[in-house]
């Protein structure tokens, strides 16, 4: 037996229904297909030119599902519907992410066991390669391990704190190991992770610097030694774009030195020159974080405007951009390369730009799925 | 494509639904739907919509056959033939990885399964055996029959319509506001169990794969035995709620099985379709249940070990089938009288731990899995009663377990007419917005699903 109200509710159900199904397939079809998304980071499907092969493979059809998801309307905002559902049930937990009080924070990455062990016997030979350069690693922890007592009850990740005793126990003692725990977590109620983004921040960045120096023998500083300047207050990164996250946003400061130290930085891949590591246009872009040195590049040179005598080879990831700025007035010239786009000879850097420290600045997270590392170091 | 693909919501459907409009003769309508729904077919694997037609045209003919033999052993072989013939196509495809397997076989054969394929094959073997039979004339227009088999409303996953229960509605259909309407409210309520309960199930039993908890074990087999419901009961929402948009009426596939209270009230309620194209053609014309009681045992044997392995290609399906089997025996001869005079509550659980158990051998990869699985549950092999695992997704994802075990009961359908009737207007407005709120949901959700987002450029 059908009920009244219930016949009212379908129909009005059904007016409602089928015309926002045709507008939304209107809208969705007229509006041009963007090329790609800046919060996905990735190429987005655009309508499928013909393909008499594609068809019969199906891989026509397969695109053309792929386009009309990918070009949906408002395809940004109904991640962020998602996400505030998910989180108002109860979901702690999106895409490897934790959803925490203290901001998103990533799960610990699952190691390629294999190739770290790889990367490692590759950094021990080059010391032993290069005895009379002083080598120093770095593996910077990641939020999942400072701020382990934030992350959600009962929650399951892998422990971060074992995998760096390992990577640490299995480098040469030749090797100056710079372990930046007990110090990030002695300020673990401090800012030290962007609540949006993997990275950490220059706060953390300024604590690392303050350790490492302690152990590279290079200067110590103290805060009252910089300007702090706030470049932006609305910044969304990765793990935003990761969960779809809504209204949690970070404050990106840079430190700069009161006493003023010039460089000019040259990015190799563009031959391009500036005299500083900032790039404000990368304020206007979705990651912010690229404020830093502009992004990952295969090689950088910063030449130094001071009497040291060091020459620093950093082999780095995307840590080290916020690190960089706290080394610079400690060199003479630091050598910037990111193993994952550079492929040329590293051997020549070390002897054309005269090379006397070695750095090796990565975090955890990355460092142990690193495919990279020994390819680089193990390449003729 | 599958109902859940915003293109088939925003796209396929609702050009399909505008040029029915259009066209208002049946005939016309008929030729249209044929065409839209071997597009449908094909845009999965477009290869296959050559089977399709391949087996379409053997049982439009061999029908004929069947008809003008007028023999009864020459018409039987001839029956015998054509099911054969229809059993070897879905037999190749579904049952030679496992056969191979059975009989040690190596090879690097991979046959991928074409969608839809068994639920085809039975449809056409209804129609064989209603031409068989005589209760249904051979449909002469092959526009009519392609349509009956690959109408894109049913052919991927049901519900199995057998051919003289849609016979009429081939020729005569008439599309009322009232049953597109009822179609819209199946189509949303589908929606919402197969996103917002099923693909979160869905993702809690993928988590909890591993987990070697008694308490873990346990969210594991509830999961997927929620997920399975919401699952396959929203997606035959949808189907019978498109169909209704082209005038087709199909019967309810699902009846709250999980309200039953025996096995066999169960097998009332679940894959209705299915349990009645076995009852119709394998039970009956085995003797049903006119027999003595040794062929009696045989056929359930039979009928439950064929719907096991109609499941798929796997010895956890044919023990699955089984298992009913025996339970369906059981209760038969010796727990049907116990059964209703226990309390209602009592042998409500007795049939869902039934039921779980036979997910449990149902969703295995293997035999061996399912009982370690099983013996997990009571606290063999396990390593602690409540691991970290367990514990985080029992909180994370509570209400929706709540949500799901609330809506397998028929709480909302009462709850539903409560407020209509107390509320009226009121209600209207209300549950009016609470459908347009999680289809709004649903849609984020289907988006979201496609997000993939990179912390590097990805090329």
């Amino acid at each position: 037996m059908k009920h009244k109200y219930s016949s009212i509710m379908a129909s009005s159900l059904t007016k409602v229904v089928s015309v926002a199904a045709i507008a939304t397939m209107t809208v969705n079809i007229i509006i041009p297909d963007h090329k790609q998304s800046e919060t996905e980071n990735r190429p987005l499907q655009t309508f499928p030119s013909w393909n008499t092969e594609h068809v019969l493979s199906g891989q026509y059809t397969k695109d053309l599902n792929t386009w009309f998801s990918d070009q949906f309307v408002c395809r940004d905002q109904n991640i962020h519907i998602k996400y505030l559902i998910q989180k108002t049930f109860g979901v702690k937990e999106i895409q490897d992410i934790f959803l925490t009080k203290q901001g998103l924070i990533e799960k610990t990455a699952k190691p390629n066991k294999e190739q770290l062990e790889r990367n490692l016997n590759a950094i021990n030979t080059f010391k032993q390669n290069y005895p009379e350069l002083n080598v120093g690693f770095v593996t910077a922890p990641n939020a999942v391990s400072i701020k382990k007592e934030y992350l959600p009850k009962y929650a399951v990740t892998l422990n971060q704190d074992k995998q760096i005793d390992n990577i640490y126990s299995k480098l040469d003692d030749s090797i100056v190991k710079i372990d930046l725990r007990n110090t990030l977590k002695k300020h673990k109620d401090e800012y030290l992770y962007y609540k949006t983004d993997h990275h950490w921040t220059s706060l953390a960045s300024y604590y690392a610097y303050q350790d490492i120096a302690k152990t590279f023998n290079l200067e110590t500083t103290k805060q009252s030694d910089y300007t702090i300047y706030p470049v932006t207050t609305n910044f969304e990164g990765t793990l935003a774009n990761k969960t779809g996250s809504v209204n949690i946003k970070d404050e990106i400061n840079i430190y700069v030195p009161k006493d003023k130290c010039d460089y000019v930085i040259t990015d190799e891949s563009t031959n391009k020159k500036s005299r500083t590591i900032y790039h404000s246009d990368a304020l206007e872009t979705k990651d912010q974080y690229t404020v830093f040195m502009g992004g990952n590049k295969a090689l950088f040179h910063i030449n130094v405007d001071n009497n040291s005598k060091r020459h620093l080879l950093l082999i780095k990831d995307s840590y080290a951009n916020s690190l960089i700025p706290f080394l610079i007035p400690q060199f003479n010239s630091i050598t910037v390369i990111d193993a994952r786009y550079y492929f040329e000879d590293y051997k020549r850097l070390i002897k054309d730009d005269l090379i006397t420290d070695v750095l090796f600045m990565n975090n955890a997270n990355t460092f142990v799925q690193d495919t990279s590392l020994a390819d680089m170091l193990e390449a003729n | 494509m599958v109902f859940t693909d915003l293109i088939f919501l925003f796209c396929f459907l609702p050009i399909s639904v505008l040029l029915t409009k259009l066209i208002r003769n049946v005939k016309l309508q008929n030729i249209l739907l044929v065409v839209l729904s071997l597009l449908f077919y094909a845009w999965s694997n477009p290869i296959y919509v050559v089977l399709l037609i391949l087996s379409i045209l053997w049982n439009y003919f061999t029908a004929f056959e069947l008809e003008a033999q007028n023999d009864e052993k020459t018409k039987k072989i001839l029956l015998i033939v054509s099911v054969v013939v229809n059993l070897f196509i879905l037999g190749f495809y579904k049952y030679t990885g496992f056969l191979m397997d059975i009989l040690h076989i190596q090879s690097d054969l991979k046959i991928a399964l074409p969608v839809g394929l068994s639920f085809f094959t039975f449809s056409e073997l209804s129609y064989i055996f209603d031409v068989y039979n005589g209760k249904s004339k051979p449909q002469k227009n092959i526009i009519l029959f392609t349509l009956y088999v690959s109408f894109f409303g049913k052919i991927s996953m049901g519900p199995i319509v057998s051919y003289h229960e849609m016979e009429d509605q081939l020729r005569n259909r008439t599309l009322s506001k009232a049953q597109y309407a009822s179609g819209m409210v199946l189509i949303s309520k589908g929606l919402i169990k197969k996103v917002l309960l099923a693909d979160q199930l869905s993702y809690v039993y993928s988590i909890l794969q591993n987990n070697t908890s008694t308490l873990g074990v346990w969210l594991l087999a509830i999961s997927y035995m929620l997920q399975i419901y919401f699952d396959f009961s929203g997606y035959s929402d949808m189907a019978i709620g498109l169909s209704k948009f082209f005038g087709f009426d199909f019967k309810p596939n699902f009846d709250h099985p999980y309200t039953a209270t025996s096995v066999q009230d169960f097998w009332r309620k679940w894959h209705i379709s299915l349990s009645q194209w076995f009852r119709d053609y394998l039970y009956i014309p085995l003797g049903g249940n006119r027999v003595d009681k040794n062929t009696y045992i045989r056929n359930i044997f039979i009928v439950w070990f064929c719907t096991g392995l109609w499941h798929g290609a796997n010895w956890t399906f044919i023990l699955w089938g089984l298992y009913y089997g025996c339970l369906l025996l059981l209760e038969k001869f010796f727990l049907r009288e116990k059964l209703e005079k226990l309390p209602k509550p009592i042998s409500h659980i007795y049939t869902l731990l039934v039921v779980l158990i036979g997910w449990v051998f149902f969703m295995s990869p293997n035999i061996t899995t399912a009982f370690s699985t099983l013996g997990k549950m009571i606290g063999i092999g396990t390593t602690t009663f409540a691991n970290n695992q367990a514990k985080f997704m029992l909180k994370s994802y509570f209400i929706v377990f709540v949500l799901a075990i609330l809506l397998s009961t028929k709480v909302y359908d009462r709850i539903q007419i409560f407020v209509y009737n107390q509320y009226k207007m009121k209600a209207v407005y209300t549950t009016w917005t609470i459908y347009i709120i999680l289809l709004i949901v649903c849609i984020a959700f289907i988006v979201g699903g496609t997000y993939h987002s990179f912390l590097y450029f990805a090329f």
